[in-house]
């Protein structure tokens, strides 16, 4: 198993050498930098401050400067906010963990038991009801049920906060404050569940009907076990195995920020910092940042390898 | 297979964030067709209340139920939250670069000087006096005193100026460029252990010797936010500004208020300085929160915030401020204007007939009103109508078909057997390069291709991202593009786009004249004298069009009418008022 996971760690190293070299291609090879948006300075000012960002660099240059501080855990300068990259991860990435994080286990939890029921349920009304519901709500467009959700519950009914992360001005310390973020975090979590929840029900179900057609179904039926014993002991655990790739996925996704759901709920996430990165053309920043989320996706997809064959035996242990 | 899928989808996402995600030029909203049109109202209306279905335009809407404040907002007795886009952390006054890194250091920093509200500078922290060759300027400073109690000295300035031309000084401000301090250039290559031009006289004196004369340095010393050295020398080795950049979040100032707290992405927590030297702050405790424009409104609305900067000047959102009755509206011109740039290399734009021909042939008045809705003004001059330099002395450019036609006779181009102007056998086509989305182009584009094909001139447009169009008109690959501009106090930084040659001159406008009178302009202090210079350049820039200007918006300040005591312009913002608001 040891040498298992070193040799597909070993593996990572050749695709993350592909998705640097990409990435810094593509951020040199988009127009606009970050020193000419600023009107008021020379134009030998401007250059001065390219050099000093490193920004004049042929682009082998600027990369082979760029791995050798990545290898050293430095992902480069943010132009923007005159701080390391890391700093600025570090800074925004949790709040957005916190909300992707929950997210995900409330997302997961309904989608398993919405798609075991609609699966054992084939074609009844229930089953109908939920596939309707599911693609209504899936087919909203985010910024919209988050405002009409923020008309509602905030403003019309004050039952939770417009936005942000904590109440202005309170000050509020310890279990109290817990209460408040939890509080705020309401209604984003709501609407990003909903929004999540509608692809994984499906999912679920799917894979749900592919095991209970199966002969070891009818085989646990007939030796007289009980309904629910079948379904999630013996269906839903195998049911349950394809999924594993997808928590391997959902990792980068915990760290990339919700770029739309932040901006209309005001949470201080690290979404809306990526895309002001962008706007601003905050080079390293933008580097820096997907280089980030790359760099979880593959190991996401390690992780879901790894424990996919932990799960599942029949995957051949070489 | 997969991990090959996985770098193309990896590359692809990055691809498709950094296409989807530019943003426009202008950031206004666009507008409801729907709405009625109104005339805007002539005139100031500040206060008055206006005749039934006039629209106002400008000055301040007052709140007509104070007692409508929500119970959570009145509830706060010491406590003023203004609502802002987030700050990114940027607490100095030398590094701040965007405005709401900039709000904050105004509120924690004193300068020399304070912008008025017509954009001239009065004294604050201090005064200054020019020598009679206009090379040295000497710098006195009032009693104050930092918000940990020491006194603000010359010391202290002299270290703050002596930044700017640090080697390793990498923010914002081009300080060589607008104020040439003696022995600068020294300095920043070493060469010197400090800069010869800056002589402390005594504590509270301080001289400021130039290579040439600049008004510009005013903007450079005058509008700097004083760091006490005491604080902040050990952070600061000459060539190596990098510990300086771990202070951002911990600033010590002498302005009205002191930081208390910073979430970042939240909130800005301030408490009052009881050592400002105009007397301590009436409201104990500030806070500037961060909001989007998704629901800043709301905010306002449920009480969570006293006061919105950025609310946007659409008819909509000013109906709806009005509707809350208890908040006060400010609406004011925005400190900049919107134009069509003209690439005067381009043959046909060199001949000033053809230049004046296409502002007269475009319908102005209709392309502004159908973007704004009233909340904006058609210019015809480079300059902000509060500004102290102001002049309407000019022409008006109103819409006169006939006279476009005469004008393109006039130049040699005649109608052709399709309709469409020649000369030399050449058809007159502009590729108007112009970003996406952009709210002004959207109405902007039709109205122009209808207008121009009414002089017989074919209008294409070209549209694309906003950084890909900069990119494009700073190689100077463009014939006609749409741009807004912003403002600054100091008229004299518009050197910069109409001098020959200057920084931001992406047209090749070139007038002998406007570069003499700019050269003069900058070389003088006296506020008549200048003015008399600046008329004369907006006069020629007007005449020549050197752009065809288009328009300049509005922008807001909203306030729940509990807290007294804004009175803000586009110049002074309401940073400025922090030390006088009250909580009534």
């Amino acid at each position: 198993m040891t040498t298992q996971v070193i040799r597909r760690l070993l593996q990572t190293i050749p695709t993350l050498i592909g998705v640097s070299i990409v990435l810094v291609l593509i951020f040199h090879l988009i127009p606009g930098n970050f020193v000419d948006s600023n009107p008021t300075i020379s134009k030998e000012r401007a250059a001065e401050l390219k050099e000093m960002y490193g920004l004049t660099d042929p682009v082998h240059i600027k990369y082979l400067k760029w791995v050798k501080g990545v290898s050293t855990g430095d992902l480069g300068y943010s132009i923007q906010h005159k701080q390391p990259v890391t700093t600025i991860i570090d800074r925004y990435v949790w709040n957005s963990v916190l909300i992707a994080g929950v997210v995900l286990i409330f997302s997961w939890t309904i989608a398993i038991f919405v798609g075991v029921f609609s699966a054992v349920r084939q074609h009844s009304f229930y089953d109908g009801l939920i596939t309707f519901l599911v693609f209504a709500v899936m087919s909203l467009p985010s910024f919209f049920i988050g405002l009409l959700a923020i008309k509602f519950f905030a403003v019309d009914n004050r039952i939770f906060p417009v936005g942000g992360m904590i109440t202005t001005g309170a000050n509020y310390e310890g279990w109290a404050h817990i209460w408040d973020v939890i509080e705020h975090m309401f209604l984003p979590v709501i609407v990003l569940t909903a929004l999540n929840v509608g692809g994984l029900t499906r999912y679920f179900r799917t894979s749900m009907l592919d095991v209970i057609k199966q002969d070891f179904i009818r085989t646990a039926r007939a030796k007289g076990l009980k309904e629910r014993t079948v379904i999630f002991k013996h269906a839903l655990r195998n049911a349950l195995i394809p999924a594993i790739t997808l928590l391997g996925f959902e990792i980068p996704g915990l760290f990339a920020g919700a770029m739309i759901t932040e901006k209309i709920f005001n949470w201080p996430g690290i979404g809306s910092i990526f895309l002001n990165a962008i706007n601003a053309r905050d080079y390293f920043l933008m580097l820096g940042y997907t280089f980030f989320i790359a760099f979880l996706t593959i190991i996401g997809n390690v992780i879901a390898d790894l424990l996919y064959r932990v799960a599942d035996p029949r995957v051949r242990m070489k | 297979m997969k991990k090959k899928l996985l770098i193309l989808l990896s590359a692809v996402m990055a691809f498709s964030l950094i296409l989807s995600a530019c943003g426009g030029g202008d950031t206004a909203k666009p507008a409801d067709p729907g709405t009625k049109v109104e005339t805007p109202a002539e005139g100031e209306n500040a206060g008055g209340t206006p005749a039934e279905g006039e629209l106002v335009t400008e000055g301040t809407i007052k709140a007509t139920d104070p007692s409508k404040s929500p119970a959570n907002a009145t509830a706060r007795k010491d406590t003023v939250i203004v609502g802002m886009p987030a700050p990114s952390g940027v607490f100095h006054p030398q590094y701040a670069e965007i405005a709401y890194d900039a709000y904050v250091a105004e509120t924690l920093f004193a300068s020399i000087l304070q912008v008025q509200k017509d954009g001239t500078y009065a004294p604050s922290l201090g005064n200054y006096k020019v020598s009679e060759d206009k090379k040295t300027l000497t710098f006195t400073l009032e009693d104050a005193k930092f918000s940990d109690g020491k006194p603000v000295t010359a010391e202290d300035v002299a270290f703050t100026f002596t930044l700017y031309y640090d080697k390793s000084y990498d923010g914002p401000t081009d300080a060589y460029a607008y104020a040439p301090i003696v022995g600068a250039k020294d300095y920043k290559e070493g060469k010197a252990q400090s800069i010869s031009g800056i002589k402390v006289i005594d504590p509270k004196t301080l001289e400021v010797t130039l290579e040439t004369p600049s008004v510009l340095s005013l903007d450079v010393f005058g509008t700097a936010g004083i760091i006490p050295k005491h604080v902040y020398g050990a952070a600061y080795k000459p060539g190596d500004l990098s510990k300086m950049k771990d202070t951002f979040t911990t600033p010590v100032g002498a302005g009205p208020y002191k930081l208390e707290k910073w979430v970042a992405g939240q909130e800005v927590v301030f408490k009052a300085n009881e050592h400002y030297f105009k007397g301590a702050p009436k409201v104990p405790n500030l806070i500037y929160k961060v909001t989007t424009e998704e629901t800043n409104m709301q905010l306002v609305q449920t009480g969570d915030t006293d006061g919105e900067v950025n609310i946007s000047a659409s008819l909509d959102n000013v109906e709806a401020i009005k509707a809350l009755e208890f908040a006060d509206l400010t609406l004011n011109p925005t400190n900049g204007y919107g134009y069509i740039g003209l690439n005067h290399k381009d043959e046909r734009f060199k001949d000033k007939k053809v230049r004046q021909a296409l502002v007269y042939g475009l319908q102005r008045q209709e392309i502004v009103d159908g973007v704004y809705q009233g909340l904006a003004d058609v210019v015809n001059v480079p300059q902000s109508k509060v500004s102290w330099a102001y002049t309407d002395e000019v022409n008006k450019y109103d819409y006169d078909l006939e006279k476009a036609k005469a004008l393109l006779d006039e130049a040699g181009w005649k109608e052709g057997a399709d309709g469409i102007r020649e000369k030399d056998g050449k058809k007159f086509k502009i590729t108007f390069t112009a970003s996406t989305p952009n709210a002004v182009n959207e109405v902007l584009i039709p109205i122009a291709k209808e207008n121009y094909a009414k002089l017989g001139i074919e209008f294409v447009p070209d549209q694309m991202d906003f950084n890909a169009l900069q990119d494009k008109v700073k190689k100077g690959d463009f014939e006609m593009v749409f741009l807004a501009v912003g403002l600054t106090p100091n008229p004299q930084t518009a050197q910069g786009t109409f001098r020959t040659g200057g920084n931001q001159n992406d047209y090749f406008f070139s007038n002998a004249r406007v570069d003499e009178l700019f050269k003069l302009a900058n070389e003088e202090y006296d506020l008549d004298k200048r003015k008399a210079y600046y008329k004369e350049i907006y006069q020629i820039a007007n005449e020549e069009v050197a752009h065809i200007y288009l328009y300049q918006r509005r922008d807001t300040l909203t306030a729940n009418a509990r807290v007294k005591g804004f009175d803000v312009s586009p110049y002074k913002r309401f940073t400025f008022d922090t030390p006088v608001i009250e909580i009534q």
